[in-house]
Parts: structure tokens; C-alpha cells; sequence
């Protein structure tokens, strides 16, 4: 499961840092098993392990990972672990005991109060350790000022402030199914512009880069929202991809799944989508602690 | 609980000038000492969140808060000014009615 760590301190030397070093961030993923264990087990024990993409999630997580089998049953049971220090390491396993608390099988069952999910959305996107992991990914994948920026599903507008505060795009472009929500992003980052649209093929400018932060689990289809954004992307323009996968942090994947989406992915079923209708221009990390990499519009 | 925009500008005469608006436009003002004219930009504002007599109506909702992110409610609310990226959260808390703002 940390075989990847190498090419993450690679990329992510500095947000390792941040974290309080390199065991301390270790602390704070197994965290993120043992929530995502003890989810599993109480969705389980009341019956609420239905279809459901929370429940999907946390299956398809741990199966892969060997902590149960195929028919759900725990086969290595996880240790609590240490409580990190390191600030963001904390914040972390902080975000997985306020989610814990909402309650797992209330979570599945859909009985829990979407207001109290809606407002730990809000609350993640400003945590230290979310602002710093996407910056540094940003970093990694050597983003640049000057380009003409599309943010597909781009909610309350965060990724744009995270985007002005270090790089200056020529044009900023979110789009978003949810009216309510380009309002807000609109008061968030008054400097991009934000509409109200459900796909990329009814924006009608042509893009240098697509932000692909989180986003794909949002999409109700994805093959065709990506042939939509190739569209609105210039010959040789790049896709910048940073997405949770199945393989990744099942406790984070399960939280992020809680909070609507539609779909979980394994870091291949990301890469045969995104084949479909992209070259790979550069892959920084495949799983951990998400799938990570550049591609190009094939045209050049 | 709004959202303005402000810029802090030096006038000619020594004078400092506050200058806060609801929206962010072009502007032009007159010193209110010597009634020079002083030209602003609208990149030049900067934006935040201006909380005015706002209270805590739920404090379980609060405390359910990550522990960062409480301490930057709690801060907003006793200085009356949030950054901007706290917005969609004092939004969602108002319209639960954690938040009560006259
Ligand atoms: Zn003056």
C-alpha cells in the first residue's frame, strides 16, 4: 500500500513536510483504513450496506486492499492507530471523526442530515492539508500563469481561489449544473467567471488547461462529459488530473463518495477513460494519496 | 452578512483613504481633506466577507466544525470580517440557522 511513497516524496516532499514528516503522514493514512474498517463493519452489522455509492466505495476499497473479502467479511482487522502530531496530518484525521460522528449507517441509508454533509463539503475545502495538497499537485504538474483555465463542476468556487493565489490565468472558466452554487462561487472568486451550465459542450470558448481536481466522481457520464471538455480544449492544450481512486485512502474516497457522487473508479478505469479521448503527457503518481497526472488533447 | 469589497489608498496630500463598496468597479473619489481626485481600478479592491452582528444560534453545529475551521468562524465572528473563502460556509450555517445575522 506505500510502495508509491517514493514517487510521492518526490512530488509531495513539500506537503510531507507539512504534515510533520514522512511517519507522521503514515499515521494519519492508516487512519483513514480504520475509519473506513469501522464504517464497513457498522453499515454491515445494520444492514445498510445497499447500493449505494458510499457503500460501493468502501466494498470496492477494501476488497482491493485486502482488509475483507468478497463477500464483506473483515479479514485483517486494523489496529487503532497513533494520533499524529503534525498539523495537517491531525486536520486529517480530524475531517474522518467529524464525518464518524454524522454516523456511517445513517450515512448509507441516506438517513443522515444532508445540511450537516453540505456544511462539511464547505469545511473541507478550506482545511490546511486540502488547500496544500492541491496546491503542491499544481506545483508538481508544473501549472503555469497566463492560460486560459476551464474548472468543470466547479461547486463553491474553491480550486479558483487556490488557482489566483499563485498562478495568473488569462481566463478562469467554472461550470456548474447547480445555479445555487455559481452564485456562491461567484462571491468565493470574483475574479473567474462561473456558469450555469450541466457540460463542457455548452461552454463555448476553447481552453489551454482543464482542472480536473476531484471532479470525475461528479459526473453523471463520464466518457461523454470527457469528450465534451476535449472539445473546449485546444489542439495540444492539457488536462490536469487529481482524482481519488479505489485505491487511495478508503476512508477519504468513502467521505468524498458521502458527499454525492456518482461514481468510485480504480486508477485504471480513470486512465482507460481518459485514453479514450487524451494522450498521457505525464503520470506524477498513480494511487497514493490519489491518481495524479497531465494529459494532452491529441492534437497538437 | 455580506460580501464587499475594499482598498486602501494614499492620496497626494499624505491623506489615507479607506474606501469600501458593494461591488467591484472602477471608481473615482475626492480626498475628503484636500479634494484631489483619486482614480481606483477595479483589480485594486480586495474582497472579504463583513459579518455584521452576527450570533451563534447552534452551538452543536459550530462544534461539529473541524477544529481549524471553527477557530476561523469564531474569529470572523468577533471581528466582524471572514476571508472570502469561508463564504459558502457562513451561507450554509445562516441558512440552518446556526447563524443569526441582523
Ligand atoms: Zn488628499
Amino acid at each position: 500500500m506505500y510502495l508509491e511513497f517514493f514517487s510521492v516524496y518526490r512530488y509531495f516532499k513539500e506537503y510531507i513536510e507539512a504534515s510533520g514528516g514522512l511517519l507522521e503522514l503514515k499515521k494519519a493514512l492508516d487512519w483513514s483504513v480504520w475509519y473506513a474498517v469501522k464504517w464497513w463493519r457498522e453499515i454491515r452489522e445494520t444492514g445498510a450496506a445497499g447500493d449505494n455509492v458510499f457503500a460501493k466505495s468502501l466494498y470496492t476499497s477494501l476488497l482491493l486492499q485486502g482488509f475483507i473479502d468478497e463477500d464483506g467479511n473483515i479479514k485483517k482487522e486494523v489496529e487503532r492507530p497513533e494520533l499524529p502530531k503534525g498539523l495537517y496530518a491531525r486536520e486529517w484525521v480530524e475531517m474522518h471523526e467529524r464525518f464518524d460522528q454524522l454516523g456511517a449507517a445513517k450515512i448509507a441509508r441516506d438517513e443522515v442530515d444532508r445540511n450537516a454533509l453540505e456544511i462539511l463539503y464547505s469545511d473541507i475545502q478550506i482545511q490546511g492539508w486540502h488547500r496544500i495538497m492541491i496546491k503542491t499537485f499544481l506545483k508538481a504538474a508544473r501549472m503555469v500563469s497566463g492560460l486560459a483555465i476551464l474548472e468543470p463542476y466547479s461547486k463553491e468556487g474553491h480550486l479558483a481561489v487556490l488557482v489566483y493565489e499563485d498562478y495568473a490565468p488569462s481566463l478562469y472558466v467554472g461550470y456548474e449544473p447547480n445555479a445555487a452554487l455559481v452564485d456562491i462561487a461567484k462571491s468565493v472568486a470574483p475574479q473567474a467567471r462561473f456558469i450555469a451550465a450541466p457540460s463542457a459542450c455548452d461552454i463555448r470558448e476553447k481552453f489551454d488547461a482543464v482542472l480536473l481536481i476531484e471532479k470525475m466522481q461528479w459526473m453523471p457520464d463520464p466518457a461523454k462529459e470527457l469528450e465534451c471538455i476535449k472539445k473546449a480544449l485546444k489542439g495540444g492544450g492539457l488536462l490536469y488530473i487529481a482524482q481519488p481512486v479505489v485505491e487511495s485512502m478508503p476512508g477519504y474516497l468513502a467521505i468524498t463518495s458521502a458527499l454525492g457522487a456518482v461514481h468510485v473508479f480504480t486508477w485504471k478505469q480513470v486512465e482507460n477513460l481518459l485514453k479514450m479521448h487524451f494522450t498521457l503527457e505525464k503520470r506524477l503518481i498513480k494511487t497514493m494519496p490519489f491518481y495524479g497526472a497531465v494529459w494532452a488533447h491529441p492534437e497538437r | 452578512m455580506q460580501l464587499v469589497f475594499h482598498v486602501v489608498k494614499n492620496c497626494k496630500c499624505g491623506n489615507v483613504v479607506y474606501v469600501e463598496v458593494p461591488q467591484r468597479e472602477e471608481l473615482s473619489i475626492r480626498c475628503p481633506k484636500c479634494g484631489a481626485s483619486i482614480q481606483i481600478s477595479a483589480d485594486e479592491f480586495v474582497e472579504e466577507v463583513k459579518l455584521r452582528d452576527c450570533e451563534v444560534r447552534d452551538w452543536e453545529r459550530i462544534g461539529a466544525l473541524s477544529t481549524t475551521v471553527q477557530q476561523m468562524v469564531l474569529q470572523a465572528l468577533e471581528s466582524g470580517r471572514a476571508p472570502k473563502g469561508l463564504w459558502p460556509l457562513l451561507v450554509k450555517l445562516r441558512d440552518v440557522g446556526a447563524l443569526i445575522c441582523t
